[in-house]
């Protein structure tokens, strides 16, 4: 009895269950056909070129005529390219820094308007608004505001004390910590809006026992709301990090890269090797060698951050 | 905390005073309320005597990238997105992950390849085909976020439809679409400041400077010498305040957008 019952609903033959399976397969073909579209553009925008990026990194080639093929010379010498190493190197300080700034600056906001201050909408929404600009735009004023001579920046800083003024964008040692200050400037509202969305989110009912026991606003956002919104805190600032790495506008509106490739990072090398040293080659070795290095960083991120979380819950 | 506020804004305030402020006060003083207005400062904005081209050619061009961008990839997206979401087998979570991985990779390993691919096929420094670019480049991140939009739809409205004889399509089109345009337009807000913002890729395929969108165009401020501040100001401001009207009228759904985008 059984076999035979199997036997049938194996084929598309005999009664009510051919109609089924159709249905399934067509369903199947429906959702086949609404995620290929997808599937192929973003595969050919990004996929493909980063692929094509891999091989090009094996050929020296300056856009025109013939590719040269080098093997692994490319990465040779970006191994013994000081440049490259600063690019590295900043882009790494870049990330770090964007990522515990705006979380760390944007988090402390986020708590102190969560408390429902006077006017707290309205800075919330001036806050964020400059996350909502071009960075050129941001780069741009501040580029000009920072000036050594003419800069407004450097007459506010002479107000409070005459020593404070120097070259921003033209010191080496004042270079990078101006970038980061301007890009974090900008960002820092996207954090807090995420923050205080979690915020929000948290029982305020613990808050109300906390305060019936006599636990203070500040032991409330240390003990009780920070915690509660930990997993939304290694995200965001997962986030962030990978913004960090990929860091461009400010870099290249406000310095290139200088003085002198002191400020170079990932994306700007690649830029200035691909298309003012006309060097594909070489420019794509270290891109791939930044995206490998982001997703190294994820791994080890997500590895090392998530299972906490995950155990909590 | 006010004052970080004062300090985030100030590009903004200072843009729009300087403005309309003549050079030389300008350089003198510019925190300061203007004494003089230069009004003009506009009129060379408008007509790019610094930039090389009208402001409103960058302008149209942004627009015509963006729009194209934002339509294809929100539109593809979302499908990518509901298909993923409704699939009951392991292909939906096989394709997000494809997605997922997607959106790790960053841009600027795109830029060489795009960069040759164009030239190859004739078509560097055309805004419609960077449309179409950064049209690939939202999906991931659409359809991961669609997927989780869709997640929470009511399934008995769909099977309702279904029973009726409906196909999967009409069903998603008569049903969950229409229900679902609060979502739809939050991502395709974020995605398109995002992409009205972006500077890489222009940067890198825009070389005629009548194509460029408004980011690479008005970087061309960077490397001069003496530059015009007036000009320059002006210019700025009038690339900002449309995108500061827009978020005052927007400003739930892009949040709601955005937060949906970082729970996930």
């Amino acid at each position: 009895m059984l076999q035979s019952e199997q036997q049938v609903s194996g084929h598309a033959k005999s009664g009510p269950a051919p109609r089924r399976v159709t249905n399934e397969n067509r369903r199947r073909l429906m959702w086949f056909t609404f995620v290929l579209p997808g599937i192929l553009l973003s595969g050919a925008l990004l996929l493909y070129p980063f692929l094509d990026s891999i091989r090009l990194s094996f050929f020296e080639w300056g856009g025109v005529g013939d590719k040269t093929y080098v093997g692994t010379d490319n990465y040779n010498e970006l191994v013994r390219d000081k440049n490259a190493w600063m690019a590295i190197r900043n882009t790494t300080l870049f990330a770090i820094a964007n990522a515990v700034f705006t979380v760390g600056i944007g988090g402390g906001f986020a708590l102190a308007i969560n408390r429902k201050v006077h006017g707290a909408r309205l800075l919330k929404y001036l806050i964020f608004l400059p996350v909502l600009l071009p960075a050129v735009f941001i780069s741009l004023v501040w580029m000009v505001a920072l000036d050594g001579n003419f800069g407004w920046f450097n007459d506010i800083l002479g107000w409070i004390h005459p020593s404070l003024p120097r070259g921003w964008l033209g010191e080496p040692s004042w270079v990078l910590p101006s970038v980061m200050l301007v890009s974090t400037l900008q960002w820092v509202g996207f954090p807090m809006v995420i923050l205080l969305a979690a915020l929000d989110d948290v029982l305020p009912d613990i808050h109300e026992a906390a305060t019936l026991d006599g636990v203070n606003g500040l032991q409330r956002a240390w003990h009780i709301s920070i915690p509660s919104i930990r997993e939304v805190i290694s995200t965001i600032f997962l986030v962030q990090l990978m913004f960090g790495f990929r860091v461009f506008d400010q870099v290249f509106v406000m310095t290139g890269g200088g003085p002198g490739r002191v400020s170079e990072v990932a994306t700007t090398f690649v830029y200035r090797e691909g298309f003012l040293n006309r060097r594909f080659g070489y420019a794509t070795s270290q891109a791939v060698v930044t995206a490998v290095l982001i997703a190294v960083v994820s791994m080890v991120y997500v590895s090392v951050v998530r299972p906490r979380s995950i155990e909590k819950a | 905390m006010v004052l970080w506020t004062m300090a985030a804004i100030a590009p903004v305030a200072i843009s729009l005073l300087a403005s309309v402020k003549p050079r030389k006060e300008i350089i003198a003083s510019p925190l300061s309320w203007p004494e003089e207005f230069a009004f003009d400062n506009y009129s060379r904005a408008w007509s790019g005597t610094n930039l090389g081209e009208p402001w409103l050619t960058f302008a149209t061009n942004s627009v015509i990238s963006t729009t194209i961008g934002v339509l294809t990839g929100v539109g593809l997206g979302v499908l990518a997105g509901y298909a993923t979401g409704r699939s009951k087998t392991n292909f939906g979570s096989i394709v997000n992950r494809y997605f997922l991985l997607l959106i790790t990779l960053p841009f600027v390993v795109t830029w060489i390849p795009l960069f040759v691919l164009s030239d190859r096929l004739g078509v560097l420094s055309n805004p419609w085909v960077l449309g179409a670019m950064y049209g690939g480049r939202l999906v991931p991140f659409t359809a991961v976020m669609m997927r989780a939009y869709f997640a929470s739809f009511p399934l008995d409205l769909i099977e309702a439809a279904n029973l009726d004889g409906a196909s999967e399509w009409t069903s998603f089109r008569r049903v969950v679409m229409p229900l679902s345009w609060g979502g739809v337009i939050a991502v395709g807000l974020v995605n398109f400041i995002f992409l009205w913002n972006e500077l890489g890729l222009a940067q890198v395929l825009l070389l005629d400077p009548g194509s460029r969108t408004l980011p690479p165009g008005l970087s061309q401020f960077r490397g001069q010498f003496s530059v015009d501040f007036g000009a320059l100001y002006a210019s700025l401001v009038i690339t900002v305040v449309p995108i500061i009207v827009l978020f005052s009228f927007t400003q739930k759904k892009l949040t709601e957008g955005l937060r949906a985008g970082a729970m996930k």
